[in-house]
């Protein structure tokens, strides 16, 4: 028989181990009975589960959306992978899209509707400025080429 | 043993098989919760519910041939485990004597100072007053205190019911007369 406290912890376990598998075992007649002594209107009791369930599973969605708003919010701090093209390709794929947008073209200086005078850093910022303005070519998925 | 190849339910499936449960479903799983509450578990009953169906939906796998309400009992089993091994442990926050002008990082300390081995010895003793109440309710049937002890033993089946001179429809019938008992005692300390 059980003669320390670890004992005496690990035999109420056990107990409470063996009486759950008698609940698991017994017919629904007796678990309703026995329901209906200790919690009254067995239907009642299930109205009372059936909630905490959903209560459970409401506070899960709140964590979730929470936790999918942040990982957009991180997402959104990172900054913006930039992919820079080779110098030919970039001036090419910018008269293309200055060829492809004339609206947007017209807000440019001359020297940049031809490309002329401009750095390939210039170039290349301005395929970000266009791509941040969404004006993509045909053919483009996901802005240029990655 | 599992099949690790049988498939397992999805989270929408385990949530629609848990909402067409019947009264006699959630009476049981109810019944079990209160059990596992009384009987050590640190957790309020409904707090041990709530976890289990938690863990039910997104950490456990429930193989499609297993039943839902035995996966949320073995659910719940594992949480009390968890909850009985943690006040085991019972580790210590302390602060250890800083260095000169240097903030000390907490570190656990595994040895318990006097007033938490008071409080340990007051839990301990708890446990076994306990045990020894859910005994004295059976001191006027020696028959089902023999089942009872021998539950505590952890002894099953044909040996626990061969510790009695009662037949297998005797038997039962004292396993129900245990549960019921045992189940009335608990709500009577929470009235």
């Amino acid at each position: 028989m059980t003669t320390n406290s670890n004992d005496a912890r690990d035999a109420l376990r056990r107990l409470a181990d063996a009486l759950a598998e008698d609940v698991l075992s017994a017919p629904d007649s007796e678990i309703l009975e026995e329901a209906a002594e200790i919690h009254g209107d067995p239907a009642k009791l299930a109205a009372d589960m059936l909630k905490l369930f959903e209560q459970t599973m409401s506070e899960q969605g709140k964590e979730r959306l929470a936790a999918a708003r942040e990982a957009v919010l991180a997402d959104r701090r990172q900054p913006a992978a930039v992919v820079r093209l080779p110098p030919a390709e970039a001036r090419r794929r910018l008269q293309q899209l200055i060829a492809a947008d004339p609206e947007t073209a017209r807000k440019l200086t001359v020297a940049a509707r031809k490309g002329e005078g401009l750095s390939d850093d210039d170039v290349q910022s301005m395929l970000e400025d266009f791509e941040e303005l969404g004006v993509t070519l045909p053919g483009d998925t996901e802005g240029p080429e990655k | 043993m599992a099949d690790p190849t049988e498939p397992v339910r999805t989270r929408a499936e385990i949530a629609a098989a848990i909402r067409a449960f019947s009264p006699a479903q959630w009476a049981r799983l109810r019944a079990i919760a209160g059990h596992y509450h009384a009987l050590g578990c640190p957790m309020e009953a409904k707090d041990l519910l709530q976890e289990a169906f938690r863990r039910a939906l997104d950490e456990r796998s429930c193989p499609v041939s297993v039943d839902i309400v035995r996966f949320l009992d073995l659910a719940m089993r594992s949480i009390r485990d968890g909850e009985l091994k943690r006040a085991k442990r019972r580790p210590v926050l302390v602060s250890p004597s800083p260095a000169e002008g240097a903030p000390a990082p907490d570190a656990i300390d595994p040895a318990p100072n006097a007033e938490e081995r008071l409080t340990a010895a007051d839990e301990d003793g708890a446990r076994e007053r306990e045990r020894q109440e859910v005994i004295g309710l059976f001191a006027d049937d020696l028959a089902a205190q023999v089942i009872v002890e021998g539950m505590m033993e952890g002894t099953r089946g044909e040996d626990l019911r061969a510790l009695t001179d009662l037949d297998p429809t005797a038997y039962q019938s004292k396993r129900r007369l245990i549960r019921r008992r045992i189940e009335k005692a608990i709500q009577g300390i929470k009235k």
